[in-house]
């Protein structure tokens, strides 16, 4: 049985959670993908290290931003006091509120991230309000890597970056998607990073074409078979052999 | 939403090549969204309302024809095999009007998608079609032709067999000589 206090909190979570849903359309379970039959497709967060690590964020830049408004604050009353006293007192909880908003924010945002894998493609969801979806198939991934920067490291966390064929840097800001190249699929803030690299490596390595829009796999290999015409002109080759008089 | 849809199973009813035109609600998306811009709002709306008033869909067997444009025509066409990637986005405005922007990539050099397909109310229908028609997602691991296996035995067993005539033949020859 949880504290009464963690039960008020999810209880509040999931008001909020109801409100984001009904009235902003942010849905709470994962995205669907379709998958053949007896297949079962796993959805998954990012790792529990990625929440610890955002939050460290968060309090690194709240403290941050406090003590630079405290200092402003501090400046403001010595140079005008009344007007040091009136920006504390309006200013001080128009803070707490957006910080206990990105607060929680933090944590919508981190349940509102999905990753979604069948055995032959990918689809990752980020966003809250401009929600997201990418698809690809690991027969298009051209590669894989893993990056983990030091205090990632000491989350226990990194991020898996999958790559398509494509150029292009930057992204375009109307069309609403994220900073990173458009052939580029992030999902970051696993605590199981290897495993997951691992997982699509032997997937994209069940795929014999080079993923560039040739159907190289759907062939059978040339020159290691024998089709029946090669065969009979072989068996032409060796009548005409038996049937030459000896000379 | 039902989750356990299947590949190559589609929406049911959702029928892409009877789509020309986007829904009229992408039209009232863009006004919202140019008056959003303020005082810019009527250079923004109108290029979004000649693209509106212009733009034409035709997805047939092998692909999306896409066109646009009164003074700059842009005509686009992209086959289902040759996608990359499938982008969904919906931003808080388009998710209260039911829009969506599905961003179709080819393996192209462009930071902008190849095509970006708006006011498509059935946005997932849509991009579960296009998903079942792109690479990788039928079975792509080609399995050996039944006959590969006993023609190569036999061929092998033939050329063994003109090798030892051959040899034969040599020999009698020799013995001739």
């Amino acid at each position: 049985m949880k504290p009464p206090e963690a039960r008020a909190a999810s209880r509040v979570y999931d008001g909020v959670w109801g409100v984001l849903a009904s009235c902003f359309l942010v849905p709470r379970t994962p995205p669907t993908l379709p998958h053949r039959e007896g297949e079962v497709p796993v959805a998954f967060h990012p790792g529990a290290g990625y929440l610890r690590y955002t939050l460290f964020g968060f309090w690194l830049a709240g403290a941050a931003f406090v003590l630079i408004a405290l200092v402003a604050a501090g400046a403001l009353s010595i140079a005008e006091p009344a007007a040091g006293i009136i920006a504390l007192v309006t200013l001080g909880p128009l803070l707490v509120l957006v910080f206990s908003l990105i607060y929680i924010g933090i944590y919508i945002r981190y349940d509102a991230t999905w990753y979604v894998m069948n055995e032959r493609s990918l689809r990752i969801r980020t966003g809250l309000w401009i929600i997201h979806e990418m698809t690809f198939t690991f027969e298009n991934v051209q590669n894989v890597a893993v990056s983990q920067g030091p205090l990632q490291r000491f989350f226990g966390i990194a991020d898996v970056v999958v790559d398509t064929a494509g150029g292009g840097s930057a992204m375009n800001q109307q069309q609403g998607l994220p900073v990173m190249s458009l052939h580029q699929g992030c999902l970051s803030g696993l605590d199981n990073a290897q495993e997951v690299r691992d997982l699509i490596l032997s997937r994209l390595g069940r795929s014999r074409s080079a993923g560039l829009g040739d159907e190289g796999g759907r062939e059978p290999a040339h020159g290691r078979t024998w089709s029946p015409s090669h065969v009979n002109a072989l068996r032409e080759i060796r009548d005409a052999i038996r049937e030459q008089p000896d000379a | 939403m039902d989750s356990s849809r299947q590949a190559g199973t589609e929406f049911p009813g959702f029928d892409p090549t009877a789509i020309t035109r986007p829904h009229r609600r992408l039209l009232s998306y863009y006004v919202l969204a140019s008056l959003l811009t303020g005082p810019l709002f009527p250079f923004v709306f109108l290029p979004l309302f000649f693209k509106y008033e212009t733009l034409r869909y035709r997805f047939d067997a092998s692909g999306i024809a896409m066109s646009w444009g009164i003074l700059f025509r842009r005509e686009t066409y992209l086959t289902y095999r040759r996608i990359q990637d499938i982008h969904l986005s919906r931003n808080l405005l388009q998710r209260w009007m039911g829009l969506a922007t599905v961003a179709v990539q080819t393996a192209s050099g462009s930071a902008t998608p190849e095509m970006s397909i708006e006011g498509i109310l059935e946005a997932e229908a849509l991009r579960d079609h296009l998903y079942n028609r792109m690479r990788g997602v039928e079975e792509t691991v080609a399995t050996p032709p039944a006959h590969a296996d006993e023609g190569g035995g036999e061929a092998l067993a033939l050329l063994q067999e003109i090798r030892d005539l051959l040899r034969a033949r040599a020999a009698d020859r020799g013995d001739a000589r």
